[in-house]
């Protein structure tokens, strides 16, 4: 059985408040398991997500959700298909986590015992069970999150929003919350935002790069990586690494450069591995061995966030 | 359904309840329950001054009887006492020293006696105060060196009166208070008598199409006071405290998922089924409690509301009533939009009170307009009324001034067209701002 797949259309979209456009794009179609948005802050990530969820009027053109599963395809309605995960978690400040999951299952679930039974998977993997008895105002953010993040996975959603859902977390919960949503994308689709790119290139298959306020690329994640870097290199085998790197960068001021260990990386110096070989030669260095490699998305952001500014 | 089942969800939830329901609802009962109370006491007081003539020896009786425990208390008998002794110290020499003594056995000095300290005992004439504490007190004492517990010294210009035990202090007020009573009688047997001399009383200027009913005014004003408040809080319970709950999904964090989750139309359609329930629950319990009291001062006190059209035209009424809501609710809404879009600004201060100010200047205007009292000026002051928050007072008063019932159609018409508008644009802002909420 083939992974279920979300797709994202946008035609001559607006979503503007106040007669402030907090989003627009021409034309977008996204289709993947896991769609990533990403982006600085205030790049209209949240303002894509709430406009999906129909939060946000949209102002002009249009935005269409649709989920497949198998051969089916089917428009995404919000309240019956998708289930959203806020930055700040939620729950009421003064009633117990209990009573808080209870009013979610009572009224999406008609089970006030679901979380106990069929439910139960999530309350476990997401450490929900010793929150129980603890009133809202008792919980962290990241407390918080984790029970609105197990309800969105209790209300078995078909396509599941989650706003920043490693912020603060630590490599540990990370690492098991990435896990989770890998093993729940069999089952469902995800769109997630976030500022840690290389969780969400881990999991994330598509990639939407929103920059103030529109749609600077999308895709899959290698074309995204590709179209926003061009090639990158890596170069094994220089007796002197930092000597070399400096002379690369010299020679591309614009590229991102950097060295882990012996391995020198050349992101956006789009150039081949011709010339490459022919500059290094005329610096006396033979030996060297240069691939290009695909790149990474923490490295491709990072190279396009240098070339913004 | 949905709708139904979500928000019945969410008052099943025993905190909830009591956040979302039950406390909003119990505090304005509350209110209107004291508001009753406090009528009530006002209306019976008046009622009272006004059929019972204060001057029969029944009701001066009656008044007299509280002051009557506290006599029986401090010197053993509910009547006043027959005499209070004047007591007028005298110097005498005694082992080649001057000493004071009363004058006989029957003036010696009780701790509850009243002392006057004044130079010169012989001489000084005690009426005022005999007129004060006489029957109250057994003995007053004229004299420069005794001690009971009340004396006071009148030997210079600033009078001083120093007491020394609480039962003093209580023989003071025994003194005091009783003549307050006498004097409140004999001011309420004046006011009587002037009131019989010239019957009931009306105020009709030449643009005013019926009189004014000023001696019924009280009772009315009272009524109209209840029936005021009720639209007031149902309108807060409804607007107000329908944006409190928003606030409270807001601050959890619960408003964009459960938004999501649910579909904005049932959860606003929720939010609108706990506040109409609310509102009703509040409506059932102060129309029954306020028809209640007033139907009581009616039939028992004699309350009367003069011919006013509150006592049976029924369409008056509902047109009235249709103007207040209407009007109430547009400035609500006024209010409650600005604070909305402004709440994090200095200003919103302003915002919240633009009604008022409006409604106050409305209403001067209006109330100034009868010193100058032509057909012109009385046009002007039905153009007032007609206009919604402007002419928000004189349309309360309705029941004094009675104005055309059309000037009432064209109120409440114009302020549920606002209402409408303003609404709408709530509504859109609302929906694009659910995360500054």
């Amino acid at each position: 059985m083939s992974r279920p797949l979300v797709s994202l259309t946008l035609k001559n979209f607006g979503a503007s408040y106040d007669g402030f456009v907090a989003l627009r794009c021409d034309e977008m179609s996204v289709k993947g398991n896991v769609i990533g948005l990403i982006g600085h802050n205030g790049a209209g990530k949240s303002t894509l997500m709430r406009s999906i969820l129909g939060l946000v009027p949209i102002s002009t053109g249009s935005l269409e959700t649709r989920v497949q599963r198998d051969a089916t395809e089917k428009i995404a309605v919000p309240e019956q298909h998708m289930a959203f995960c806020p930055e700040t978690g939620s729950v009421f400040a003064d009633i117990t986590v209990k009573s808080y999951i209870e009013l979610w299952c009572r009224f999406k679930q008609r089970s006030v015992h679901y979380y106990q039974h069929e439910g139960k998977q999530f309350i476990e993997a997401l450490e929900v069970s010793p929150l129980l008895q603890k009133l809202g105002r008792e919980l962290s953010k990241g407390q918080r999150r984790r029970v609105q993040m197990a309800i969105g996975f209790m209300m078995s959603p078909e396509l599941f929003l989650l706003d920043e859902p490693f912020d603060g977390l630590d490599v540990r919960h990370s690492d098991e919350l990435a896990e989770l949503l890998a093993e729940e994308s069999k089952r469902r689709t995800f769109i997630i935002s976030s500022h840690r790119l290389d969780v969400v290139e881990r999991i994330a298959d598509s990639i939407v790069l929103l920059e103030n306020g529109s749609v600077r690329a999308f895709g899959d994640t290698s074309d995204v990586c590709h179209t926003i870097a061009g090639d990158t290199f890596h170069i094994v085998g220089s007796p002197d690494p930092e000597d070399l790197g400096t002379r690369l960068q010299n020679h591309f001021p614009t590229a991102l450069i950097h060295r882990s260990g012996t391995i020198i990386s050349i992101v956006g110096s789009h150039d081949s591995v011709g010339n490459l070989k022919t500059l290094t030669q005329s610096w006396e260095q033979t030996e060297l061995v240069i691939k290009r490699v695909a790149p990474t998305l923490p490295d491709s952001v990072s190279y396009h966030l240098r070339q913004s500014h | 359904m949905n709708t139904l089942r979500f928000a019945f969800a969410l008052l099943r939830v025993p905190r909830l309840f009591v956040t979302l329901f039950l406390f909003p609802l119990l505090v304005s009962v509350g209110i209107v329950g004291l508001q009753l109370v406090g009528s009530a006491v006002v209306l019976q007081s008046i009622t009272m001054n006004r059929t019972s003539p204060p001057s029969t020896d029944e009701n001066k009786k009656e008044k007299g009887e509280s002051f009557a425990y506290l006599r029986e208390i401090l010197l053993g008998s509910k009547e006043p006492l027959a005499e209070t002794k004047v007591c007028r110290w005298v110097r005498v020499k005694k082992n080649d020293a001057f000493v004071e003594l009363p004058p006989s056995a029957e003036c010696s000095p009780d701790k509850l006696d009243i002392a006057l300290i004044v130079n010169d005992p012989a001489s000084f004439d005690p009426k005022e105060y005999l007129s004060l504490f006489g029957g109250n007190a057994k003995r007053v004492h004229l004299c420069h060196t005794c001690h009971p517990d009340v004396m006071i010294d009148l030997r210079s210009e600033e009078k001083l009166t120093k007491v020394t035990s609480v039962w003093g202090l209580l023989l003071l007020g025994l003194g005091r208070n009783s003549k307050l009573v006498e004097r409140r009688q004999e001011m309420s047997e004046s006011v009587h008598q002037a009131d019989s001399l010239m019957g009931t009383i009306s105020f009709k200027t030449h643009s005013l199409l019926e009189e004014v009913p000023i001696s019924d005014a009280p009772p009315l004003v009272a009524l109209v006071f209840n029936i005021l408040s009720l639209v007031v809080i149902a309108l807060w319970l409804a607007l107000k405290a329908h944006r409190r709950v928003l606030d409270y999904f807001a601050r959890s964090g619960a408003l964009l998922p459960m938004v999501a989750a649910t579909g904005k139309g049932t959860f606003y359609g929720a939010v609108w089924v706990l506040t109409i329930l609310r509102v009703f629950a509040f409506l059932g319990a102060g129309i029954s409690a306020t028809i209640f009291v007033f139907t009581e001062l009616s039939e028992s006190q004699g309350v009367s509301f003069g011919d006013s059209f509150l006592q049976g035209s029924y369409l008056h009424i509902a047109v009235w009533l249709f103007a207040i809501c209407g009007t109430f609710g547009f400035a609500t809404l006024i209010a409650s939009v600005s604070d909305l879009r402004q709440r994090h600004d200095w200003w919103s201060a302003l915002y919240m009170s633009l009604p008022l100010i409006v409604c106050g200047i409305g209403s001067l205007i209006w109330a100034s307009l009868f010193l100058f009292d032509t057909p012109i000026t009385g046009g002007i002051r039905n153009v007032i009324v007609s206009l919604p928050v402007i002419g928000m007072t004189p349309m309360v008063l309705t029941p004094l001034f009675q104005p055309p019932l059309y000037v009432l159609i064209i109120h409440g018409t114009l302020a549920f067209i606002g209402v409408g508008i303003l609404a709408k644009k709530n509504a859109n802002w609302f929906a694009a701002h659910l995360e500054d909420l």
